[in-house]
């Protein structure tokens, strides 16, 4: 009996103790040692974080420096202070009551101090200041996640309302109201061209509109900072087809050069220069291309088009090309080194006529005389004409350029003009009969990667929106100089040209309207941040929605990374009556 | 003993609680619950959302599939795909390889997904048999990615066209539209008006202060609304063809069709499309736009052909035909109207201006002649025709000219011809025609600015036929008429009768010209060009001729 009872007395001992041990060895994180990451990036902590009562105790200092955040000490109350915009937290050591902004908040564990340190409890500090906090077990690993609302990253810190527009349909881009920002390469000024052919020039220490200037009847076509942020240069389409050069911070005019005097114009065919994209290199040498065009019907377009090299300082021509006549092939693009040593620009026609000029061909010409080094021929696919939109982009060494075909076709060439690797991202596919297409629109090269980026899906007659997206519409591709894949983007909307800081690290990314889907909610600004380690997911670190919620047709970020202006449209929705968005520009801080 | 069952029961329950705990407490190390490493998504046809595909019998569909990486790990992703026997993939890509079972056709193939979202994907045209039941049939695919297997199954419904037809109607056609789809009020129904640029947008631009702009993006010519009613719970990617089509040959129409159309094949040509996702259980209003080239697309009536597709599928669930009329916007009779204005304006003030000199040519008598042949024309020509204009429209429609012209032109250019004989004078035709214009402003109340027009025009437009032809000046013309035999005054008789008839030809077409422009009505070119040479040329002429015969007689009897 008793033999019995004693067996009975130990396995019930042996059971709880199991149970115990059990519990104990329960929670692997406090026997495998926990990592805290933010961002995607892994923090290195002297003191190793612990967990308690399930909660993850890190030290305040190494959490609070990679959040961005004041941190106060207080010796005599023991209390722990953060303060990140408006938002104030306040830790008492051994208290389970902190403070959010004056609130008190209940805490499963307290702040404690262990060998010397403070540790603070990592989810609800880091969720008090707007970040997202996941717990993934089997890695032992706290993320912590920084993205959206105004409390980090960027804030908005103004909003400048434009001239009334009227509101383009959802189901197109070419017709709403547009506009262009840009930022001057010491990142004082910004400048806004609007679609009515206004220039406003906004100090961004005071978020002030310095000047404006209402450019007439031209439409705002290009817009360019010299390099040492002193003069404004801005391309227009009129009658005259200006390229006009103004001093910054007075607005006065320096000088203009006309287009027309070589293009000319038909008033009453409403057939007017242009001139596109205007950049200058770092011995302020000017180069932008310009165009007219003239359509008798949809097969047949005339042209009129010239590269030229001004000098920056006093609007006299350096260069043209060609030398001695005019391109009858259409040009909406130019690139250049900062040098200024290649230039690089891109031809495409509608219609079907013969030109003497080869259209959908990239030029590649020698930047201090225009001569031309080498030209190259696409060949179209069957189904679409061969012409470039932004493209193409050479890199800052001017060894390689890279070009997006409007059929959904990136290419990267050497400065031989080899083509190094060809990729086929939005190629148009046949659907019931018709070909629809991602549309195929910008090209850059931004710290060695071949960024492509795809806009929305049309079908490849008319233009019209397909019902169903081509499966690589509205997505930002990256590819190495190899033509490896290195990331690619989801976005809901068109994503637009991006701003890129001059350290390359942030890049803002405008998304316009999705033609397809009509969807609000995908209008923003998306800023990725390549200093994160990760996937693209993690990259984005900000996402700016307005409270309008406009499509977002053009942004930049400054060069030193601390500003954005982005600028947004109105729209008319499907039902031809509801309006969405304002004509405004948002100015965004950090 | 009591101890011991205490003691007894207390190790009992300590024992089943331990259990009981240890099962709830003991954590297991449970799996990690990571999510699929790539999303599959398989559509039939493509573009067709929701959990059942749809085919239909005797088509050729387009299977969409595809794979995309949803993990920052490269994925190396093997698929197979298993189609039913009765759908067979027809024109396979090299990417694929086939093989065939007794009861399905498998298709495999292999990728490698390097980043998070790359994606691979292809449509796969499929040929369904025409002689299988309807029903459900499955396509299946089972995709591997770097260990893990996904199978997915997705139901198609097999429906006959018949059934297919009944899926989505058109119920309506609409012609003109605004780009909304609401109709155009300022046109007749089922009428293609085309538009053509003008450089009032410049002006406009400068006066609203849009800015300029040169040629944009392509714009439609016209639109037009299609109500497509869906029975369908869910929505339906519908391809919508719309083609001008000859009514006679029915072949298609040169010139209707959309931007880079030079890019398609022959046979995809000439047509306009619009891809339209039409929700479930509705009947939805689809505006298309209509692209044309104006220069080449001609004027009159055709047929409207419009057609719909399932997307994804060649399948044509309906065909429905609309007689048009295809009309051009014509400046023409703008300017006609605006330079009859001028020259009625100019015409009288000129005669106000000089006016004693006008009247001074008149003698008394000769002026009371042609008040008495004004009133004699009223009579003869207005008041019948007024009585039985309502009738012989209502017996003889559009047509009624035919009649009526027989007192408005013979009746009437044989009094005013026989007038012009006894006084020929420049304004002798214009003061009768006054005349008649003010008694029938007065008596019938026919008095507006356009009959004023219409008179005016009439009246001037004769006087320079009359003095060009040599009548109402000294000429072979009017010595002929005036002093030779009956035989000889044929050739001045034909003479006078072409320029009457040519003056009231043209004043007929000018005053087409002022109604179409000012009461915005519309008539066929041969409607006009029929009353031109008949009504306005053959009856004068003719009313002409026996004006001259009775304008020579009464000249035998006239005073003076």
């Amino acid at each position: 009996m008793l033999k019995r009872k004693s067996i009975s007395v130990v396995f019930v001992f042996f059971l709880l103790a199991n149970l115990f041990f059990s519990f104990s060895l329960a929670n692997p994180a406090q026997a495998a040692e926990v990592k805290v990451m933010v961002d995607g990036k892994t923090l290195s902590m002297d003191v190793k974080p612990v967990i308690e009562k399930g909660r993850t105790l890190v030290p305040l200092r190494t959490i609070f420096e990679a959040l961005d955040v004041e941190v106060g000490w207080d010796e005599k109350t023991r209390t722990v202070t953060a303060v990140k915009g408006s938002t104030q937290i306040k830790l008492v050591i051994g208290n389970t009551t902190a403070l959010k902004s004056g609130k008190s908040v209940k805490l499963d564990v307290p702040a404690k101090i262990l060998n010397g340190r403070t540790l603070v409890p990592v989810r609800f500090v880091s969720e008090a200041l707007g970040a997202k906090v996941d717990w993934n077990g089997s890695a032992h690993t706290v993320t912590i996640t920084r993205s959206g609302g105004s409390s980090v990253g960027f804030k908005l810190s103004k909003e400048i309302k434009l001239e009334d527009v009227d509101p383009g349909p959802i189901t197109k881009t070419t017709m709403l109201a547009r506009g262009e920002v840009k930022f001057s390469p010491n990142s004082k000024y910004a400048v806004v061209g609007s679609e009515k052919g206004y220039i406003r020039v906004i100090d961004m220490a005071s978020d002030e509109v310095i000047f404006t200037k209402d450019m007439g009847i031209g439409s705002i076509t290009a817009l360019a900072f010299s390099v040492d942020g002193k003069r404004l240069y801005v391309g227009e389409q009129s009658p005259d087809g200006y390229l006009y050069c103004f001093e910054i911070p007075s607005g006065k005019e320096l000088w203009k050069f006309r287009t027309a005097d070589e293009l000319g114009n038909e008033l009453k065919t409403e057939s007017y220069p242009a001139v596109k994209r205007i950049l200058e290199d770092n011995k302020g040498r000017l180069y932008f291309v310009a165009y007219r065009s003239y359509k008798h019907s949809s097969t047949n377009y005339d042209y009129w088009t010239r590269v030229y090299s001004l000098n920056g300082s006093t609007g006299k021509v350096n260069w043209k090309f060609p030398e001695k006549e005019l391109m009858d092939v259409g040009s909406y693009w130019i690139d250049i080194t900062p040098d200024g040593k290649s230039v690089a620009f891109s031809t495409g026609t509608f219609g079907n006529k013969t030109y003497k000029y080869p259209s959908g061909a990239i030029y590649f010409l020698n930047g201090d005389n225009g001569e031309k080094k080498w030209s190259y021929t696409f060949k179209a696919l069957p189904q679409m004409a061969a012409r470039f939109w932004y493209s193409p982009s050479l890199s800052p060494n001017g060894k390689y350029l890279s070009a997006l075909m409007s059929d959904g076709r990136g290419f990267l060439f050497n400065d031989k003009g080899k083509v190094l690797w060809t990729k086929a991202i939005s190629t148009p596919r046949k659907v019931s009969g018709v070909w629809i297409y991602g549309s195929a629109n910008d090209t850059y090269i931004h710290n060695n990667q071949v960024i492509f980026s795809i806009g929305n899906t049309y079908t490849c007659v008319s233009g019209q929106v397909a019902p169903a997206e081509h499966p690589n519409s509205c997505c930002v591709f990256a590819y190495d100089l190899k033509g490896n894949i290195l990331w690619k983007w989801k976005s809901d909307g068109y994503p637009r040209r991006p701003g890129i800081s001059a350290d390359g690290r942030y890049v803002a990314i405008p998304v316009m309207n999705n033609v397809n889907t009509h969807d609000l909610e995908a209008h923003g600004v998306c800023v990725i941040d390549n200093n994160i380690e990760g996937g693209i997911d993690k990259k984005v670190f900000y996402v700016y929605k307005s409270k309008t919620k406009g499509p977002m047709v053009s942004a930049d970020i400054s060069p030193n990374g601390k500003y954005i202006v982005a600028l947004e449209t109105v729209v008319r929705l499907s039902d031809g009556a509801s309006v969405a968005g304002e004509y405004k520009v948002h100015i965004l801080k950090r | 003993m009591k101890t011991k069952r205490v003691w007894t029961g207390l190790l009992t329950f300590l024992f089943f609680i331990s259990f009981i705990l240890a099962g709830l407490i003991i954590p297991a190390e449970s799996p990690a619950q990571a999510g699929d490493p790539v999303a599959v998504k398989i559509q039939i046809p493509f573009s067709k959302g929701g959990k059942q595909g749809l085919a239909i019998a005797g088509s050729e569909i387009s299977a969409y599939i595809m794979v995309e990486n949803q993990t920052d790990e490269e994925q190396n992703v093997d698929m197979e795909i298993s189609l039913p026997k009765e759908f067979k993939p027809v024109d396979l890509s090299s990417s694929w390889k086939m093989t065939q079972t007794g009861d399905s056709y498998i298709l495999t193939t292999a990728c490698t997904l390097a980043v998070k979202y790359e994606n691979w994907f292809d449509l796969i045209p499929v040929r369904i048999s025409s002689d299988i039941p309807a029903g459900e049939y499955r396509v299946a695919a089972k995709v591997k990615s770097n260990g893990k297997e996904q199978k997915l199954e997705l139901p198609v419904k097999l429906a006959t066209r018949r059934e297919a037809a009944d899926f989505v109607k058109i119920s309506e056609i609409l012609l003109p539209t605004d780009e909304y789809g609401k109709v155009d009020p300022r046109y007749q129904r089922n009428t293609l008006a085309l538009k053509s640029s003008s450089s009032s947008n410049y002006y406009k631009r400068v006066i609203t202060g849009a800015g300029t702009e040169s040629t944009a993006a392509e714009h439609p010519i016209a639109h037009m609304a299609v109500k497509v009613a869906n029975k369908n719970a869910e929505a339906a990617s519908l391809l919508i063809t719309a083609q001008l089509l000859n009514p006679e040959t029915k072949k298609p129409v040169a010139g209707f069709r959309p931007p880079n159309a030079e890019n398609l094949s022959k046979d995809e040509q000439d047509r306009i499309y619009a891809m339209v996702k039409v929700p479930g259980k509705s009947e939805t209003l689809i505006p298309l736009p209509i692209y044309g080239e104006e220069g080449t697309i001609p004027t009159g009536k055709f047929t409207l052909r419009t057609t719909v597709k399932l997307l994804g599928s060649d399948a044509v669930l309906q065909v429905k035909d609309l007689p048009v009329q295809v009309v051009a916007r014509d400046f023409l009779p703008a300017v006609i109207t605006v330079s009859a204005f001028v020259l009625i304006a100019g015409t009288f003030g000129i005669i106000n201006f000089r006016k004693q000199a006008f009247f001074d040519r008149f003698k008394t008598r000769w002026l009371i002649v042609i008040a008495l042949f004004g009133t004699a024309t009223f009579v003869t020509v207005n008041i019948p025709g007024t009585i039985l204009w309502d009738l012989s429209h209502a017996i003889f429609g559009p047509f009624s000219f035919l009649i009526t012209g027989l007192f408005n032109e013979i009746i009437l250019y044989m009094l005013l011809v026989s007038l012009v004989l006894l006084i020929p004078q420049p304004g002798t035709v214009l003061l009768a025609t006054v005349m008649r214009m003010l008694l029938s402003g007065v008596i019938l109340g026919h008095f507006s600015p356009v009959t004023i027009m219409f008179y005016s025009t009439s009246g001037i437009l004769l006087e320079v036929m009359l003095f060009i032809f040599g009548i109402t000046r000294s000429s072979w013309v009017s010595r002929k008429l005036s002093q030779a035999g009956r035989a000889d005054i044929w050739p001045a008789a034909l003479v006078i009768s072409l320029g009457c008839g040519l003056a009231d030809a043209a004043s007929a077409f000018v005053n087409f010209q002022i109604t179409i422009f000012l009461y915005r009505l519309y008539y066929a070119d041969w409607y006009i060009l029929t009353y031109v040479l008949i009504d306005g040329f053959l009856y004068t002429a003719i009313g002409t001729v026996f004006g001259v015969l009775l304008g020579r007689q009464l000249k035998k009897v006239a005073i003076d």
